[in-house]
């Protein structure tokens, strides 16, 4: 049984994993390849600071508020692993800022110690009367994602570097199931009018006396469309910008200067930090994420497609629930082709 | 009577803290730093300069909660500007976590120091070993850089500093009127003070940068400090040990205790060694005195003795040093006005 995953950043070797794990064991015969026209360290994923956060408002996808709590749980049960660093993974804390008082988001609980500001540390930041401090966890792409490929690699996955064009591709040479975690370019294999790119740019800088996140909310210009600093384990990531529809990569200056002044605003200690880097990219933005099954003509056969793809601005966040249940998808079609008992 | 000449002996935090207050406060006065070391090869050096109070037997509390409070008000304002990654001065936060009830359930700087809380029992699960702990934000002062720092602006003020070791204090008499003894562990020999003991510590410096929240066991055994360019693993409390040698089995063992407060830094690089001896006493000696020779006279200003916990207070005693200074110059004013006579 051939099954190739098409998309190699977070969700695409993520979900190549969680399959591989759980059934190879069962399914001897079972043959995993993952394809991709971008590899870490030049996926979406790469540009993320990494930070497990979910959006405010849970959207009304209760489905998607497990996924990002199966996420946070198994990214916790791993802090105390020697593997944590090599995964790029570490605890940090960290304030979310607003201009009037809000309702506790839905990942509340997840998160470790959260509570409402003091007046005495609102006072750190001038503009903002309301906030939320909590101990979250960082995972950095441009360390999981080589982590995770090396794991796959060492199973016996292979890899391939090159754009697939159509589903038909992959079926016409035999694969059976196809995973579809193509991210913001879903759209290029299969129409998807909800799926349109959200673009964000960030500027990397050295500033490790920064050991906080700040993200800061603007209710009326919308999520991450506000200054955020994220640390990471080498360079401090600062961002606030999301442009929904904006397919361009190229960075832009106007941008930069949004970036660095609001920023410098709000952490007055960051005029002095050294700018090492710019990178923009497009978040996968839809309504809600596509996770489901589609049986698609092949012939004078069906194969199948586990869609898995516009994380948005929360993939890293999201993305080990979401594998988990692409898994339980292919479960299904093992079932079904009586190729394995259920559990 | 001509501007008074105050000599501070000693450049540690205690010294260079007190001379900065000193030339903001007494504009008039001619201020000298005399000092044998110098930043980096102080004990404040050594030291991961976290703000976190020790407690003084000899000194009633709302005191030192004074000196606490002046201290994190002064940091805190330093944090939040432009000057706060030159300064080395950082927020971070992090648990400190009890294997046994603590003595104090909510210690006296509590309300000091951000966000005190208990820590929650998903937080604790993080600590198999320990049952309760407490949750906190606070800051933090890099050395060298503070210590850079505070030399910095203490040059722009026209302060004068001398490498030079002063033996005794009554050698500085013909050219000092005041004299502002910081010299910490150093006060033993300089004025024979039996009260003064060290408490020796070691502690690794290593490159971990992923470590973002400081964890410390209450029994202050064992702590983690993440600074700016490195982690302060500590340590040790050897009292009576005059010893500046690193000790391989204390690094070991140091190693060991927060590896098991924080497996992560099993991966730790480029890990230095380094001892302090902190000058402690039941209570910091904050006094004047009136050293009489022969019809001479020098007045001092005792501020050593902080132990465990200078960088907590050092603004505090700061000033409260530089207020007995002011006593100080009044005396001498009020002797020359009656020499006029």
């Amino acid at each position: 049984m051939r099954v190739a995953v098409i998309g190699a950043g977070v969700i695409g070797l993520s979900t190549a994993l969680c399959i591989h794990d759980r059934f190879q064991p069962l399914v001897p015969c079972l043959q995993l390849e993952v394809y991709a026209d971008r590899f870490t360290p030049h996926t979406t994923s790469d540009g993320a600071a990494g930070l497990w956060q979910p959006y405010l408002s849970d959207r009304g996808a209760l489905q998607e508020t497990l996924w990002n709590k199966e996420t946070f749980d198994h990214l916790l049960g791993h802090l105390g692993s020697p593997e944590a660093k090599e995964m790029g993974l570490f605890p940090i804390s960290g304030y979310n800022l607003f201009t009037q008082p809000v309702p506790d988001p839905s990942w509340k609980n997840i998160v470790l110690g959260f509570r409402s500001l003091t007046p005495k540390e609102l006072e750190l930041f001038p503009g903002y009367s309301y906030g939320w401090f909590n101990t979250a966890l960082v995972l950095e792409c441009r360390s999981y994602l080589p982590w995770l490929t090396n794991r796959l690699a060492q199973r016996g996955v292979k890899f391939f570097h090159r754009k697939v064009e159509s589903f038909q591709e992959m079926f016409a040479q035999g694969v059976d199931v196809v995973i579809n975690c193509t991210g913001v370019r879903a759209g290029e294999l299969q129409p998807d009018p909800a799926l349109q790119p959200a673009r964000g740019q960030v500027i990397k800088v050295l500033a490790p006396w920064v050991k906080h996140f700040i993200i800061t909310h603007d209710m009326e210009s919308g999520i991450y469309n506000s200054p955020y600093v994220i640390p990471g384990s080498e360079f401090t990531v600062l961002g606030g910008i999301y442009q929904h529809g904006n397919w361009n990569e190229e960075n832009s200056a106007q941008d930069h200067k949004t970036i660095w002044e609001k920023c410098c605003k709000l952490l007055p200690a960051l005029q002095k930090a050294k700018i090492v880097q710019e990178w923009s990219g497009l978040r996968p933005a839809r309504p809600s994420v596509r996770l489901e099954r589609e049986t698609i003509r092949h012939g004078h056969s069906q194969a199948e497609v586990i869609h898995n793809y516009g994380h948005g601005g929360f993939g890293i966040t999201i993305h080990w629930g979401c594998a988990m249940a692409a898994a339980r998808l292919f479960g299904s079609i093992l079932q079904e082709k009586q190729l394995a008992r259920p559990p | 009577m001509a501007a008074p000449k105050v000599a501070v002996v000693g450049a540690g935090l205690i010294g260079l803290s007190t001379a900065l207050c000193l030339a903001e406060a007494l504009p008039s006065c001619c201020v000298a730093v005399l000092s044998e070391q110098f930043s980096p090869s102080t004990t404040s050096d050594v030291a991961a300069g976290m703000l976190i109070p020790h407690t003084y037997p000899g000194t009633p509390i709302h005191v030192q909660k004074q000196w606490f409070k002046e201290t994190f008000t002064y940091l805190f304002a330093i944090s939040n500007s432009a000057e706060a990654s030159e300064a080395g001065i950082h927020l971070v936060s992090g648990w400190q976590v009890f294997k046994n009830p603590p003595k104090d359930e909510v210690p006296f700087w509590s309300d000091i120091v951000l966000g005190f809380r208990p820590m929650s029992a998903a937080e604790l699960q993080k600590f198999p070993q320990h049952r309760s702990g407490q949750a906190f934000t606070t800051l933090k002062c890099d050395c060298p850089p503070y210590l850079l720092w505070l030399e910095k602006r203490l040059k722009a003020s026209g302060v004068q500093m001398h490498t030079r070791k002063v033996a005794d204090l009554w050698e500085l008499h013909s050219e000092y009127d005041i004299v502002v003894n910081c010299a910490g562990i150093g006060a033993h020999q300089l004025v024979g003070d039996q009260q003064l003991v060290p408490i020796r510590g070691q502690v690794l410096k290593v490159h971990a940068p992923w470590v973002k929240n400081f964890i410390r066991d209450g029994d202050g055994s064992t702590y983690i400090y993440p600074g700016i360019h490195s982690v302060t693993l500590g340590g040790t409390r050897e009292k009576g040990s005059w010893c500046l040698s690193p000790d391989p089995g204390t690094t070991k063992d140091i190693f060991d205790r927060c590896c098991s407060l924080e497996p992560s830094l099993q991966q730790a690089q480029d890990i230095k060694v380094k001892v302090g001896l902190r000058p402690s006493r039941l209570c910091v000696r904050l006094q004047r005195e009136v050293l009489n020779r022969g019809g001479a006279k020098l007045l001092v200003v005792h501020n050593y003795g902080h132990g465990a916990g200078g960088f907590s207070v050092h603004r505090g005693t700061a000033k409260e040093a530089t207020r007995l200074v002011g006593e100080c110059i009044a005396t001498l004013q009020g002797s020359s006005s009656r020499a006029k006579l």
